[in-house]
């Protein structure tokens, strides 16, 4: 009863990848939301992508785990991208008419860390908090710093209140 | 082969997933395809849930079944005590949940299986009765057959 399955959570940049091998019951759906959550404070990550390669069955109740664990990681500013839906699983969860809405996908590790590039790009230029003309002209120049964190902490910059003056 | 019937008990959340894996494995045996067990095997799952998180116990009994022209098929039963289906309608209809989004559950294992029955008395308890026939072909994918690609089109 005690026992949990303990998926791993791994770094690659700025990235949180975790692999999701076995069946997922609640207790352990909960354990690895929390880890998944603490662990992008620790890293200050800016995506997730989860992969389920491994997963065999979808049904309601991991679909539905799946999506409250991407809403809780886009509260904290990441993004999420589901990997690996295999064929059958795709079929049966249009059967059944489940949806993720609340993730992206993409088809494999590989594209889920480019799309979320992409995204984490895409949002940058959508800042509502504006990062001075000179770096928007260069994009480059933001690189190294964290994306979505600059919209609900904007440290050390009141250029952007400036900007909406 | 093994005929017999197999009961697995519904208590915990991992009885779940054992009464998912006794299913796949009936299902192979009995020579249904790598799609006919997932939907067999998900089916299982979703009705294993509905016990454990609305009635909180109950019984998946799994057994082989005939039909009146010799076609084999795998049974699913699933049985509970629990507060039973208000609306049988409703339940039926898609998207739609007593258990806060879990639902969805029996439209799809509908779908998902070649036929589905349901008896349920309110305060007495529900039991479910699904069937998947060997010759049931409605999810035989291009995808699992590519040899047929090119006579299609």
């Amino acid at each position: 009863m005690a026992r949990t399955t303990k998926i791993p959570v791994l770094k690659i940049d700025d990235f949180l990848v975790a692999s999701i091998q076995v069946p997922l019951d609640d207790r352990s759906v909960v354990e690895f939301q929390n880890d998944l959550l603490v662990r992008i404070i620790e890293a200050g990550a800016r995506g997730v992508v989860v992969d389920i390669t491994a997963v065999d069955v979808v049904d309601s109740f991991m679909a539905r785990s799946l999506n409250d664990i991407a809403i809780a990681v886009h509260l904290l500013g990441a993004q999420m991208v589901i990997v690996g839906i295999q064929p059958i699983l795709a079929v049966t969860l249009v059967e059944m008419g489940l949806t993720i809405p609340n993730a992206v996908t993409a088809l494999n590790l590989e594209k889920g860390l480019a799309r979320l590039r992409a995204m984490l790009t895409a949002s940058q230029g959508d800042s509502p908090w504006p990062t001075g003309a000179e770096s928007r002209g260069q994009p480059g120049e933001d690189d190294g710093e964290p994306g979505p964190e600059q919209a609900f902490v904007h440290r050390g910059r009141p250029g952007g209140d400036q900007g909406r003056g | 082969m093994d005929t017999g019937e197999r009961n697995i008990v519904i208590n915990a959340e991992t009885d779940i997933i054992l009464a998912r894996i006794a299913g796949g494995e009936l299902a192979e045996q009995l020579g249904f395809d790598t799609i006919e067990k997932h939907c067999i095997i998900t089916s299982i799952s979703e009705l294993a849930a509905n016990i454990f998180f609305i009635a909180g116990s109950g019984t998946i009994t799994l057994a082989v079944v005939s039909r009146n022209d010799g076609q084999t098929g795998l049974q699913v039963i699933a049985s509970d005590e629990g507060p039973g289906i208000q609306d049988l309608e409703q339940a039926l209809q898609d998207g739609y949940s007593t258990s806060g989004g879990l639902g969805g559950g029996l439209p799809g294992v509908n779908r998902l299986m070649s036929e589905m029955a349901i008896s349920s008395v309110v305060g007495q308890g529900t039991v479910v009765r699904a069937v998947k026939w060997l010759d049931d072909d409605r999810f035989t994918l291009r995808l699992y057959r590519p040899e047929r690609d090119g006579e299609r089109t």
